[in-house]
C-alpha cells in the first residue's frame, strides 16, 4: 500500500486487514525496487507506480507462491467490471430510456470501462450514439495532457511496457484527494477508445468536484467518494447544458463508490483548505523525457 | 408521496452470466505490450510469474463474451445486481430538462475507494 495512503487513511488499511490482507507501506525495504528507492530518497511517501514495481518484483521472484492482483489498468479489469454496464443497458430499459451521455471518472479506467464498454458495444454494434465521457483530474491529466507513447506501467521499470497516454513512469502525484486517480498511465482499452474516436475525456479541478460532490449529496442523500464526484461534476454540466440548450439529454454516470472513508477530505474541503492544482507543463516535459526507447 | 419511480431494480436471477470484451468489437486491435527486457511483444509464458494463466489468456482474449465463473456469480449476488437510480431531486435543483441516472455501485465492499 502506497505510504501515504497507509498513513493518512488507516481505514483502508483496517479493511483490507479485516479481509485478511497483510499490508505492508510501499516503498518498503522487502524488495530491490522498494530499497532502491529508499537509499535514494528515505523519506519517501511511496505512489502508485512505486507499490506497482514492489509487487511485480514480490510476485516475479515467489516461485509461484503470489501473483500479483490489481484493481484497474488492464483488459481483464476492465472487463470484469462491465457487469455494471450490462445491468444498467437492463435497467434503463426498464426506465424506458436510453442515455445520450455515459460518463465516469478516470484514474486507471475501470470505473468508467465498466459502465461505459457495454454502451461502446451499442455504439459500435446497433447504431446507438451515446458519447462516452471520461473525466479525469487537472492535477493528472493522462489523457488530456499525456503522450500516447510506449512506457512503463510501474516507477521502477519491471513490469511491461504498455503504449498509453502517460505523464511519465516517474511522474510524481500532485497533493490530491481523489487518491484512485493518481497513476501516471491510464488503461489500454481506454487509451485506444481516445485514440480512434470513441470517447470524450474532459480535466476537471477538485473544488468543482467537490462542489458537485455536495450538491449531489444534499439533493440525493449519498455522500459520494472523491473520486466518483469527478464524474457527478460533468453529469451536473451536461446538465445545465441541456438547460441552456433546452433539450431533454438523458445523462448517465457511475457512482462507483461512497465517501465515508474520505471524511477528512470533505473536511479539508468545509475548512476552505482545498486548492485547484494544474500540473506543471516543465513537470510533465521532464517526466515523459524519461520514456523507454522502443 | 408521487408515483414518480426513482429506482429500477433488477432480480437477482438477473445477474449477468458473461463479462464483455470489447476487444472483439475495437474497430483497431491494442497495441502488444512489450516485454521490459527485450522490448518485444510479450506472450503469455512472460508474464506467467506474475498473473494466474486463467487472466492472461482473458487478457488477450479476443472472444466477444467471456463466462463468468460459477463462484463468482456466487459471489455477486451478495450485492449485485446494483441498483439503478434517477436523480430527481437533482434535476430539481439544477431545473434542468435533463434526465440524470446514476449506477450506484456503493454496496460492494470492494467500491469504498474509486
Amino acid at each position: 500500500m502506497v505510504k501515504i495512503s497507509y498513513q493518512q487513511k488507516p481505514y483502508r488499511r483496517a479493511i483490507m486487514q479485516a479481509f485478511g490482507a497483510d499490508v505492508t507501506p510501499s516503498p518498503s525495504d522487502k524488495t530491490q525496487a522498494g530499497r532502491s528507492i529508499l537509499e535514494r530518497d528515505p523519506n519517501s511517501t511511496g505512489s502508485l507506480g512505486i507499490a506497482i514495481s514492489e509487487a511485480v518484483e514480490a510476485a516475479a521472484t515467489s516461485a509461484g507462491k503470489y501473483k500479483y492482483s490489481l484493481g484497474s489498468v488492464l483488459n481483464h479489469v476492465l472487463m470484469h467490471q462491465t457487469v455494471i454496464g450490462e445491468e444498467t443497458l437492463r435497467q434503463m430499459a426498464l426506465a424506458g430510456e436510453y442515455p445520450d451521455v455515459v460518463t465516469s471518472c478516470i484514474g486507471g479506467g475501470s470505473n468508467f470501462g465498466g459502465i461505459a464498454l457495454p454502451f461502446l458495444r451499442e455504439n459500435l454494434t446497433a447504431g446507438k450514439k451515446t458519447r462516452l465521457i471520461g473525466v479525469e483530474p487537472a492535477a493528472c491529466p493522462s489523457l488530456t495532457r499525456g503522450t500516447y507513447a510506449y512506457d512503463y506501467g510501474d516507477s521502477v521499470g519491471l513490469g511491461p511496457i504498455v503504449k498509453m497516454y502517460t505523464l511519465g513512469h516517474d511522474f510524481v502525484p500532485a497533493p490530491l484527494h481523489a487518491g484512485g486517480l493518481r497513476y501516471h498511465g491510464m488503461a489500454s482499452i481506454v487509451c485506444e477508445m481516445y485514440d480512434q474516436g470513441l470517447m470524450e475525456a474532459v480535466a476537471v479541478h477538485q473544488l468543482e468536484t467537490f462542489q458537485a460532490a455536495v450538491a449531489f449529496a444534499r439533493a440525493e442523500g449519498i455522500i459520494p467518494a472523491p473520486e466518483a464526484a469527478h464524474g457527478i461534476a460533468v453529469a451536473i454540466r451536461e446538465a445545465l447544458a441541456a438547460k441552456e440548450a433546452g433539450d431533454k439529454r438523458v445523462i448517465l454516470f457511475n457512482l462507483s463508490g461512497h465517501g465515508h472513508f474520505d471524511m477528512s477530505a470533505y473536511d479539508a474541503y468545509f475548512a476552505g483548505q482545498l486548492e485547484d492544482y494544474e500540473y506543471p507543463q516543465e513537470e510533465i516535459d521532464r517526466a515523459l523525457s524519461a520514456l523507454p526507447q522502443v | 408521496m408521487s408515483n414518480e419511480v426513482v429506482r429500477f431494480d433488477l432480480p437477482q436471477s438477473e445477474i449477468p452470466h458473461h463479462w464483455y470484451n470489447i476487444q472483439a468489437d475495437l474497430p483497431r486491435p491494442l497495441p502488444p505490450v512489450l516485454h521490459p527486457g527485450t522490448k518485444q511483444p510479450i506472450g503469455p509464458a512472460d508474464l506467467a510469474p506474475l498473473f494466474p494463466m486463467a487472466l492472461i489468456m482473458q487478457e488477450v482474449s479476443q472472444e466477444r463474451y467471456i463466462e463468468i465463473p460459477e463462484e463468482v456469480r456466487e459471489i455477486y449476488k451478495l450485492w449485485r445486481p446494483t441498483p439503478l437510480l434517477r436523480a430527481r431531486r437533482l434535476e430539481k435543483a439544477l431545473d434542468t430538462p435533463a434526465h440524470i441516472y446514476y449506477k450506484y455501485e456503493g454496496a460492494s465492499p470492494a467500491a469504498v475507494t474509486s
